[in-house]
């Protein structure tokens, strides 16, 4: 096997784009992988197999799998195509449970694909004129979107953790090289194990929340709200073209959130939900009313979309900012009961008795929809995820060694499988972090 | 007399420990060698602390004696106290070190090298190179010692300059500044002028080193002894064990400094070059001042001060812990509040030197400058602290140079292989902020890279190198069939009825209990049996991490590669692999500000190069 070590894994359809989603796999691992996930024999190259794939979900996922072995293969190593369900979230899972079936398996690089066929003579130095110009294009896309996420409250995080572990690394360190030294004491095998244990517990805090957002269907969720009384139902119904909620001009009608598939535009697939109107005074009507205003709110804070319904146009007042409950969320704003309003209406207007602006309205969501996915952090949440579960392996190890040279061993292997996005951390800053904690030197 | 030799394999210039390993290297290589240095007296000289060895210094020395070097054996031959140090810990990272005879040790070193008929010494400074389309091919001698090398030019296949501290070396204690790279001894200032003129960045290094006092004037009954381990182990395969140790050994003392010494520190920072601005240079952060220590600790009351004494044919006793720059009469004082020193007389004040060095960017992983093909740099340099650094620096130069003489392949010490493999690696990837010393924790490997089975991992390449002679060579067979015998051994048998094999994994099993299991098995050879096993798992793992990683580790960039010319490439990564001119993937990958899209690109680059090469260089067909 040629230069690049691994078994690489990467989306190789559009994000959110399609309904289908293909999932792309090279490397020698490729057939192991597969194998170990689905129930079949890869024996006959070329040959599409329909099966299903396990993918930590309570019933396996059906999946084309389409294998070919190396050279004979678009990158000259044993590559495979599984074709899944797409949307925003099972091919992410598909891809983890590949990631987490071999110990060689990683996302792959921008590029790499490519770039391995032309290193394995499968394309000629003319045709890959277009990899470098490719790699760089890609690889800018997933640097912005690392450093949205990385930016960010997560970014810190992480950060937060591999300094922990550094700092922890470095105790552990100077106990080691720096034992003979009057001023260094070994870090006590309790306070480490104690702090190693809370870096468990923070990195399956950091895990956590992906996992039960991945739990859903995988498809983006958008959220009708706005106050009582909005047409939310109505507009509910209209999209999904048949009488699922239950409409009344009585405020306070909806209580439980409802939720259901919908191909917006008929072409991009999303839970679609209609959430109990927001109005903080119905909270104190009953337990019931209260209930359904912490569901709606719970609802506001897990969409992926939020389309505000408003018939006056106005989207303010009424002492409810629904912006302040989900602001890191794209909104979509529409004036409903358009056949209500005065002729010079500017923004979306609906009218969900005859139909009025429905289409526009699809297409405006499906576009809040993709713009998720454009800057390819779909992909960077899938590293994220490998990142955070092979540090877990490897500190979690450590809890049970004895000796300071294993023990940090596996912390230095956590430590570069942080590196993706938390950094690099060099034996050099390990060994700075010493100096700057200790007297050292005779 | 008649005309002295002109014409050599190799020319090594430089007599400290880097030059000694090279000149010695190029010996066991079969190759003529001239060894210019300016004073041969001061061959093999220990200037700073006369000790060999510690952590991650002593693995180094090991892999030296592995593949040949002297460094092992004649610290065996001239050490006065032995001591393995971190012996609670587990093998990998336990470190032999050795005290010492100062003179004993130079003399053994000049005994050697003078024992080899292919090395010749010359006593002359070295000026500048004779180069013949960058190819450095010889050297032209300035002043010199032997009136019949006055104003000759020496050639050769290939140049190992190893400069120590003496480029434009500049020595301070207190205010007073005298050029110099060693105490009593004049720096070079010709080499720093010849290296500026051939392109070559240099960088400016500081290092310090402490006072010696008079071993009559200190009261010893009063302070607390130190001694070596009970049984010495010697460094090298090649010492014979029943004449070992052939010094009589020493013990040292502890003293302390005192918060009154302190005190008096700071209240005169403004006479410390190291504050006033005098020295600009950036010294050890693992080795700091005393000056430096009463600054940056102030909260602690004392500093242990280590009481070595350097050698049974002098009274001088080196203070290790209190490296000052300080004015002579300070430290005078310092010295005095010292307990169990009150009268102490310092026969030599500490100073400080700062001194050139080529930035390593500029040289790879076989010591040989990028720029001149033939022109190879080991020891401080290349910015490294430690006469271990340097030796080991000094061999892997020295083979090289005899194999670039040759028209030989150049050979590489892997991250893997090696501590020296380590360095190597990490002064082509980083350029050093302070002078470079060896620390396990810069090991990856370091379960792998242990003192005990240096020769496990090193001897093999030794004698495919032809640097060992037939008795190391018979050594390392005797061992390896010794090891395979003792595993064959342990699979087989039980204890108290659990398997051996899984008992010797258990702590609190050491070479005591395994020797009941294994009696008449040498000690080296059980405690590489322990350690093999207690780090089985990890083994496995790493070597298959390390096998992943060979191919595309090793891949080379070639030389010609335009780095510059990558587009689409990122700004900082072009910059960084511009710098440092990686030869090889790995190297590429370690580079600070290039990440794996970078290389992703580079591979592909070269691969393309190389199909337009293929295309350009096809002969037209007739």
């Amino acid at each position: 096997m040629p230069g690049l070590p691994g078994t690489i894994v990467a989306l190789a359809s559009p994000q959110g784009q399609s309904d289908r989603a293909l999932v792309r796999i090279s490397g020698h691992h490729t057939r192991a992988m597969i194998e170990s996930l689905c129930a079949v024999t890869l024996e006959v190259p070329r040959n599409a197999m329909r099966t299903a794939m396990n993918i930590g979900a309570p019933s396996p996922l059906p999946v084309l799998v389409l294998w070919s072995r190396g050279p004979r293969s678009y990158t000259g190593e044993d590559c495979a195509e599984v074709l899944c369900a797409g949307g925003r979230h099972v091919p992410g899972r598909v891809i983890a449970a590949l990631l987490r079936a071999h110990d060689g398996a990683r996302p792959a690089e921008p590029g790499e694909f490519t770039a391995r066929a032309f290193l394995n003579g499968k394309l000629s130095a003319e045709a890959s004129e277009g990899v470098q110009a490719l790699v760089s294009a890609d690889s800018e896309d997933e640097r912005l979107a690392a450093q949205r996420l990385l930016s960010g409250e997560t970014g810190e995080a992480y950060r937060t953790l591999a300094d922990d572990l550094t700092g922890a690394l470095a105790l552990v360190e100077a106990g080691i090289d720096f034992v003979e030294e009057e001023d260094v004491v070994a870090i006590p095998m309790g306070e480490l194990r104690s702090r190693i244990t809370g870096m468990v517990r923070t990195i399956d805090g950091l895990i956590g929340p992906e996992r039960t957002r991945a739990a859903r269907t995988g498809q983006p969720r958008v959220v009708l709200a706005g106050a009582p009384s909005t047409g939310k139902s109505t507009l509910f119904n209209r999209l999904l073209g048949r009488e699922r909620a239950v409409t009344h001009a009585a405020p306070g009608t909806t209580r439980d959130t409802l939720v259901e598939e919908h191909r917006l535009d008929g072409r991009l697939a999303v839970e679609l939900a209609d959430l109990a109107g927001l109005d903080r005074a119905l909270s104190a009507r009953s337990v019931a009313d209260a209930g359904a205003q912490a569901g709606a709110e719970r609802a506001m804070a897990e969409a992926d979309v939020v389309v505000w319904c408003d018939p006056t146009g106005r989207f303010e007042g009424g002492g409810l900012d629904l912006r302040t409950m989900a602001p890191e969320t794209p909104f979509v704003r529409v004036r409903t009961k358009g056949d209500l309003a005065d002729a010079e209406v500017r923004g979306l207007s609906v009218c969900a008795l005859d139909g009025a602006g429905i289409g526009a309205l699809e297409r405006a969501i499906a576009d809040a929809c993709l713009g998720l996915d454009r800057s390819g952090a779909g992909a960077v949440v899938a590293r994220h995820d490998a990142a955070l579960r092979n540090a877990r392996t490897a500190i979690a190890e450590a809890l049970g060694l004895e000796e300071a040279e294993e023990i940090a061993g596996c912390m230095r292997i956590a430590l570069d499988a942080l590196a993706p996005i938390a950094g690099h951390v060099h034996p050099d800053d390990v060994i700075g972090r010493i100096f700057a904690t200790f007297c050292i030197g005779k | 007399m008649g005309n002295p030799a002109q014409q050599f394999d190799i020319i090594v210039i430089g007599g400290g420990h880097a030059g000694v390993e090279a000149a010695w290297a190029g010996a066991n290589s079969g190759a003529r060698v001239a060894l210019v240095t300016l004073d041969p007296t001061k061959i093999g000289v220990m200037s700073c602390n006369p000790a060999i060895g510690g952590l991650a210094k002593g693995q180094i020395v090991r892999e030296i004696d592995a593949l040949g070097g002297l460094m092992g054996r004649v610290t065996d031959e001239s050490g006065i106290m032995f001591k393995v140090l971190n012996t609670s810990r587990g093998p990998a990272v336990r470190g032999p070190r050795a005290q010492c005879d100062k003179h004993a040790y130079a003399r053994a070193v000049q005994r050697h090298i003078e024992g080899r008929d292919e090395i010749t010494v010359i006593g002359a400074a070295a000026d500048s190179f004779l180069i013949e389309a960058d190819r450095v091919c010889g050297v032209r001698l300035g002043r010199t010692t032997d009136e019949a090398y006055e104003g000759v030019t020496l050639r050769a296949g290939a140049v190992v300059l190893t400069t120590g501290t003496f480029m434009r070396g500049l020595m301070h204690t207190g205010q007073q500044q005298r050029p110099g790279g060693r105490f009593g001894e004049a720096p070079t200032g010709g080499m720093s002028d010849t290296l500026v003129s051939l392109g070559f960045e240099l960088g400016r290094l500081k290092t310090g080193t402490p006072p010696r006092v008079l071993r009559g004037s200190l009261d010893w009954d009063s302070l607390e002894p130190q001694f070596g381990d009970e049984v010495p182990r010697p460094f090298s395969d090649a010492t014979d064990l029943a004449s070992f140790p052939p010094m009589d050994q020493v013990a040292c003392a502890i003293t302390r400094t005192t918060h009154e010494a302190h005190e008096l520190i700071r209240a005169n920072l403004h006479r410390a070059p190291m504050f006033s601005g005098q020295i600009e240079s950036v010294g050890p952060r693992y080795c700091p001042s005393i000056e430096d220590k009463a600054v940056r600790f102030a909260d602690r009351e004392s500093h242990h001060v280590f009481l070595e004494p350097e050698s049974h044919e002098s009274d001088w006793v080196y203070c290790n812990g209190i490296a000052t720059s300080l004015p002579a009469e300070l430290q005078d004082e310092i010295v005095r509040l010292m307990p169990g020193c009150g009268r102490a007389e310092i026969v030599m004040h500490g100073y400080a030197v700062e001194y050139d060095m080529v930035r390593p960017h500029q040289i790879d992983a076989t010591c040989e400058t990028k720029r001149y093909s033939g022109l190879f740099l080991a020891g401080q340099i290349n910015g490294t602290s430690g006469y271990e650094e340097a030796a080991g620096q000094g061999l892997l130069a020295g083979v090289n140079a005899v194999r670039r003489a040759r028209g030989d392949e150049p050979v590489v010490l892997g991250r893997e292989e090696a501590y020296i493999g380590v360095m190597m690696d990490d002064l082509v990837t980083r350029t050093p902020v302070e002078p470079y010393r060896m620390f396990t924790s810069r090991a990856e490997h370091r379960l792998l890279l242990r003192a005990d089975n240096a020769s496990d991992r090193l001897t093999p390449l030794a004698r495919a190198l032809g640097v060992i002679d037939d008795a190391a060579w018979s050594r390392f067979e005797r061992r390896t069939i010794a090891l395979e015998g003792a595993h064959a051994a342990i699979e087989g048998a039980d204890s108290e009825g659990r398997p051996l094999r899984e008992v010797v994994r258990t702590n609190g099993f050491g070479v005591e209990e395994l020797t009941t299991f294994l009696p008449g098995t040498a000690l080296p050879v059980l405690e590489t049996v322990l350690a093999d096993r207690r780090y089985e798992g990890y083994i496995v793992r790493q070597r298959a991490e390390i096998k992943r990683q060979r191919e595309a580790e090793r891949r080379p960039v070639p030389s010609w590669l335009d780095v510059s010319a990558l587009e689409g490439m990122r700004l900082e990564a072009r910059q960084a692999l511009a710098r440092f001119r990686p030869t090889t993937i790995g190297q590429a990958g370690r580079l600070a500000g290039v990440n794996p899209s970078d290389i992703t690109l580079l591979m592909v680059a070269i691969e393309r190069s190389r199909a337009s090469d293929r295309v350009r260089i096809q002969p037209v067909a007739g």
